[in-house]
């Protein structure tokens, strides 16, 4: 018997022919907003689902028992040119709390950033950063 | 076992979709205060011990609601609190069949703040907890004599518990007068209860809606399987421990009345008197257990709740473990037939202890004791 749980059961890519209307604001601190963030393609998406994995005794077949399946997380790549871009972009990138996304394709939803990384490149004056954020769909607030 | 559906039993054998709920109310008044997911637990039956259910949950703290921040009102609390536990299925078609495990007291509630976040451990015990807790503290409560047995554990548990919901069947046997015991360590009159449910060879517990109940005690040597676990393409057990071991296992039961108003004792035995036991007391050689109450009056009665008695120890010659797919509708004392043909087992056993998982990654775990025959 073997078991496994909280495994990411789907990732898609998603094709997006418009990168620059990303909005993302903060519903419970509106001043945390940025409304035109460049997201790269393409988008990672993934859902998971808790469950369990069992090879029954003498059984012929697995039996899988899951709970709950979870929203659509991933990860968000974003790029900004210099330090007005990165610094517009910079208090959603640490809010500590629920952030309402509206994609170019006209999907909603609420998300919570959790994992921030990024690489700088180029001249001093105009550094380019790519940054990739991991996040979680979470109910609204 | 609680009566499930057919597309019930037929569902836990393959893979499905377990459904659990928990739900938190207010003991003062009923009232419901909040359903919540936990991420992990479990609920304990176990006919061995004087408390027959006990949960164990942990619950993430997402959105700060079950922080408690004061001993009234908040909802995770050990004062005035109960949950109600529920493990099923989620069918196809969207509909659900959940089995309660039980209503449970809250009786700690442990906080780990770590850096991934808060996590909630809450501990409960079955409503027995409340009659064990509230310890006589006079004699102004006293059971009459010649009150039926039924009725003197009623009397205790509304004495102690007034709310208290009760079926209990006739036992056709009376009380002497009985004085609690008053001794503040040794107070217990969850305890007293079951001493008179014992001398009436009956099985006294909380069962999974909170409701106390009287019920004589099966025989495990009689009655068919509930439900068949078999190693074959229905199988649902995953790991199986067999113990053959001389240790505790009786064959006799020695029942002493010690009323404190009988001018003699008086004695009444049980023994294993089938020539096909492995435990017949021929061939085996007497190996009694011991029991004795003040609630036993006559050697019949002390007859009969030693014959009750052997029946909750006899076929221990044999405990069988098994983890298994949940069912979550499993009890004690429930009669199941396992088949395990590389273990050399084709046997009926009956459930003496439970453990329902509420996670769906965990197996459920089950001991039970073989039939001598």
């Amino acid at each position: 018997m073997a078991t496994v749980s909280s495994a990411y059961t789907t990732t898609e890519p998603v094709q997006i022919a418009n990168a620059g209307i990303w909005s993302f604001t903060a519903p419970e601190n509106p001043s945390i907003r940025v409304t035109s963030a460049k997201v790269q393609q393409p988008l990672n998406l993934s859902i998971v689902e808790t469950y369990g994995v069992f090879k029954p005794l003498g059984g012929s077949k697995t039996i899988v028992v899951s709970s709950s399946i979870y929203g659509v997380d991933g990860t968000y790549e974003f790029t900004t040119k210099g330090t007005a871009e990165y610094n517009a972009l910079f208090p959603v990138l640490t809010y500590q709390g629920t952030l309402h996304v509206h994609d170019p394709l006209g999907r909603q939803k609420y998300v919570r950033f959790v994992d921030r990384n990024w690489t700088e490149s180029g001249p001093l004056s105009s550094l380019v950063r790519i940054i990739k954020v991991t996040y979680y769909e979470v109910e609204a607030p | 076992m609680f009566p499930v559906s057919d597309n019930f039993l037929s569902a836990i054998r393959k893979s499905h979709v377990a459904k659990v709920k928990v739900e938190v109310y207010d003991m003062a008044n009923g009232r419901l205060l909040k359903t919540i997911q936990p991420i992990s637990g479990d609920v304990s039956i176990d006919s061995r011990r004087a408390t027959r259910r006990q949960c164990s949950l942990t619950f993430v703290d997402t959105d700060s609601t079950l922080i408690p921040t004061n001993k009234i009102s908040s909802i995770l609390l050990p004062y005035n609190r109960e949950v109600r536990i529920y493990r099923g299925i989620q069918f196809a078609d969207g509909t659900e069949e959940l089995i309660p495990l039980g209503v449970f007291i809250i009786t700690s509630v442990d906080i780990t703040d770590t850096a991934a976040g808060i996590q909630i451990n809450v501990e409960g015990s079955d409503r027995s907890l409340r009659v064990q807790r509230a310890k006589f503290t006079s004699h102004e409560f006293y059971i009459d004599e010649g009150t039926s047995k039924e009725d003197a554990i009623k009397q205790i548990l509304v004495n102690r518990y007034p709310s208290v919901q009760t079926i209990f069947p006739s036992t056709g046997q009376t009380t002497a007068i009985i004085y609690p015991t008053l001794e503040r360590e040794s107070s217990d009159p969850w305890k007293e209860a079951l001493k008179i449910a014992e001398s009436a060879g009956m099985d006294l517990f909380f069962d999974e809606n909170g409701i106390a109940r009287l019920r004589p005690i099966p025989n495990p040597d009689l009655g068919n399987a509930l439900i068949t676990y078999e190693d074959n393409s229905e199988s649902v057990l995953t790991q199986l421990m067999r113990s053959l071991s001389s240790d505790e296992t009786f064959n006799g039961v020695i029942f002493t009345g010690e009323g404190t108003n009988l001018s003699i004792g008086v004695i009444g035995e049980a023994w294993d008197y089938n020539p096909a036991s492995p435990t017949y007391r021929y061939t085996y050689g007497e190996v009694p257990l011991f029991k004795s109450s003040p609630t036993v009056l006559t050697v019949a009665e002390a007859t009969l709740a030693a014959e009750a008695e052997l029946r909750k120890v006899i076929g221990a010659t044999e405990k069988i473990t098994w983890n298994q797919i949940v069912n979550p509708a499993h009890d004690v004392f429930d009669l199941v037939k396992i088949v395990r043909s590389e273990s050399g087992v084709d046997a009926i056993l009956m459930l003496d202890a439970v453990t329902i998982p509420l996670a769906p990654s965990d197996t459920m775990s089950a001991v039970g004791r073989t039939r001598r025959f």
